[in-house]
């Protein structure tokens, strides 16, 4: 079968130009990105300030297009200019800051925004603001302003407003930096639902190392170029190269990893606190 | 030197219909030299709270205390306060304005009346205490990184010489490594200036590393109040206004509970591989 996100030796250059619009410069942001994502999956985009995860999310809905290499999403090519709609349909995005995605003054009204703007019938249009507004949990504030809810919350009406639409994938572009812990939880428990249940493919770009424990496949991306990639456990599982690209593994994956030096014979690969507890109640007991 | 807020309320909206308490009955005493973390979910009252330090909002009841001085007296120097009492934004690099960095730090020592000589002394001080390079000095601020971005911006800050920093999420969509360089530069600035330290912030684990005392709000009131061994030992409660504890916190108590000896209290992450590693060697 045929990678859903099929990215080869994409580059992407930006160029730096004067007060008179003269190029002084290109700053290469991506930088031959060799990514594949199968329909259905969650995949997550892992990368310190700078290093090209943002521009590489935007490649992904024909936002920006490759200067070299080909991306192909869902089997449309983002360097030709009549696939930009499809692919918008295709692969919607969601972004960092909740508030600049909200525009109008009653939730259900912006869950349906999207679908009006495609043409969708209204009767249809009611129905799928229902459905998405149930996925996301927020059905029962359909008549709220959105002014009056919390950043999580506004961020799950985003994704509410995206998933109105019928897109194949969504990518979520750092959807819970400006989020507090419980809103953070209940973006991402919205997330991996909607992959679990409707099989929508999700894109999560982060530098949360917490929040990709729960994706298929993990890429690491530094300057522009994929660094690393592996299953969670498997990019976690090396610290030290992670620390270089300014990134840090979650705290009891630290911990498992401190105990490893120390000499205790403990698996360095550990995600979760249940985890932990559980095999040093183990290793303790004797049973490990 | 010490502020102390004796039943302090605050209440938006007064005489609108539509007032909502966001401060109820706030008694605290924050004393020099204090490492302070503010903890608490959206909409639970610490931005008023810190705004309140610095006079930029006024209670509506209740009296605030500056080094003993009454900051609501109609004799007292309001502007003096600020200079003392910094107060950093979130996402301060968004009040970045000037063309070189230098003069964007010189901007609030030159406003204070002080010297040319004493405005770029400071400045110059500032910028090295956060770790910004001499040579960007003459640098556009919006040519920077994001993580130095902020830090120029908190430089601006220092520059005031406060002697109480307060900054609402500092470390708020910085990368782990950034995370890091900020946080260091306040505890180096706790350290070696003993500057008073109040850091907003829903991150557990940044505030487990750095903080000797931490309060906890919860719709406009405090409601823990002492160091993070102690107040982490309120996992439910925590957990019930949506927050948490950090992982190696969780890791300690699930071993308690599961009727493990562990001594102590332990937060952070070295400090509990001692004490795990302790208890596993315990025969």
């Amino acid at each position: 079968m045929k990678p859903f996100i099929n990215a080869k030796g994409l580059v992407h250059e930006y160029s730096r130009r004067d007060e008179e619009g003269n190029v002084t410069g290109i700053n290469r942001a991506l930088d031959g990105i060799d990514i594949e994502v199968k329909a259905g999956g969650f995949i997550a985009v892992l990368g310190a300030n700078g290093s090209g995860k943002s521009t590489f999310a935007k490649h992904l809905n024909a936002l920006l297009v490759p200067t070299e290499g080909t991306l192909y999403v869902d089997g449309m090519d983002t360097s030709e200019q009549k696939n930009n709609l499809p692919i918008r349909r295709t692969a919607g995005m969601v972004f960092q800051n909740p508030d600049n995605q909200i525009i109008s003054n009653v939730v259900e009204e912006d869950v349906g925004f999207g679908p009006e703007n495609m043409g969708v019938p209204t009767e249809e249009i009611w129905r799928r603001v229902e459905e998405s507004l149930k996925s996301v949990g927020m059905y029962e504030y359909r008549k709220d302003s959105p002014n009056h809810l919390s950043g999580g919350q506004k961020q799950r009406i985003a994704i509410a407003g995206i998933m109105a639409m019928k897109p194949k994938c969504i990518v979520l572009d750092e959807p819970t930096a400006m989020l507090d812990p419980s809103g953070r939880k209940a973006v991402i428990k919205t997330v991996k639902e909607l992959n679990k249940k409707e099989n929508i493919t999700i894109i999560l770009i982060t530098h949360y190392m917490e929040e990709v424990t729960g994706a298929d496949y993990v890429y690491v991306m530094s300057e522009g170029q994929v660094k690393m990639k592996g299953t969670p456990r498997q990019v976690f599982a090396r610290s030290e190269e992670l620390a270089k690209y300014r990134l840090m593994v979650p705290e009891v994956t630290k911990i498992a990893l401190g105990l490893s030096k120390k000499g205790i014979n403990i698996p360095k690969d550990i995600l979760y606190p249940e985890e932990l507890t559980d095999i040093l109640l183990k290793i303790k007991s004797g049973v490990l | 030197m010490s502020i102390k807020l004796q039943n302090v309320n605050f209440i938006y909206g007064i005489g609108t219909g539509k007032e909502k308490q966001a401060l109820k009955n706030i008694n605290i005493e924050i004393n020099n030299g204090e490492f302070i973390g503010l903890a608490g979910h959206t909409g639970s009252g610490k931005s008023t709270l810190v705004q309140l330090l610095n006079g930029l909002e006024r209670a509506t009841g209740g009296e605030i205390f500056y080094n003993g001085k009454n900051i609501y007296d109609k004799s007292y120097n309001m502007r003096n306060l600020r200079s003392k009492v910094g107060l950093v934004f979130q996402y301060p690099e968004h009040q970045l304005f000037e063309t070189t960095v230098i003069n964007d730090v010189q901007f609030g020592p030159k406003n204070l009346g002080l010297p040319q000589l004493e405005v770029e002394l400071r400045s110059f001080n500032a910028l090295k205490m956060a770790g910004i390079d001499d040579s960007l000095l003459d640098v556009s601020p919006f040519a920077l990184s994001g993580g130095q971005k902020r830090r120029v911006a908190i430089a601006g800050v220092l520059a005031m010489q406060p002697e109480v920093l307060v900054l609402d999420e500092p470390a708020a969509g910085l990368d782990p490594a950034g995370r890091d360089e900020i946080l260091g530069l306040l505890k180096k600035l706790h350290d070696e200036n003993n500057t008073t330290i109040i850091l907003v912030s829903h991150s557990m684990e940044d505030i487990a590393a750095y903080v000797d005392r931490l309060l906890v709000m919860n719709q406009g009131e405090i409601v823990l109040d002492g160091s993070p061994e102690k107040v982490f030992q309120f996992e439910k409660e925590l957990e019930k206004i949506g927050l948490g504890i950090p992982q190696p916190a969780k890791v300690i108590h699930q071993l308690k509970e599961a009727g493990a000896d562990i001594k102590g209290t332990p937060v952070t992450v070295s400090e509990s591989v001692e004490s795990i590693y302790k208890w596993l060697k315990e025969t």
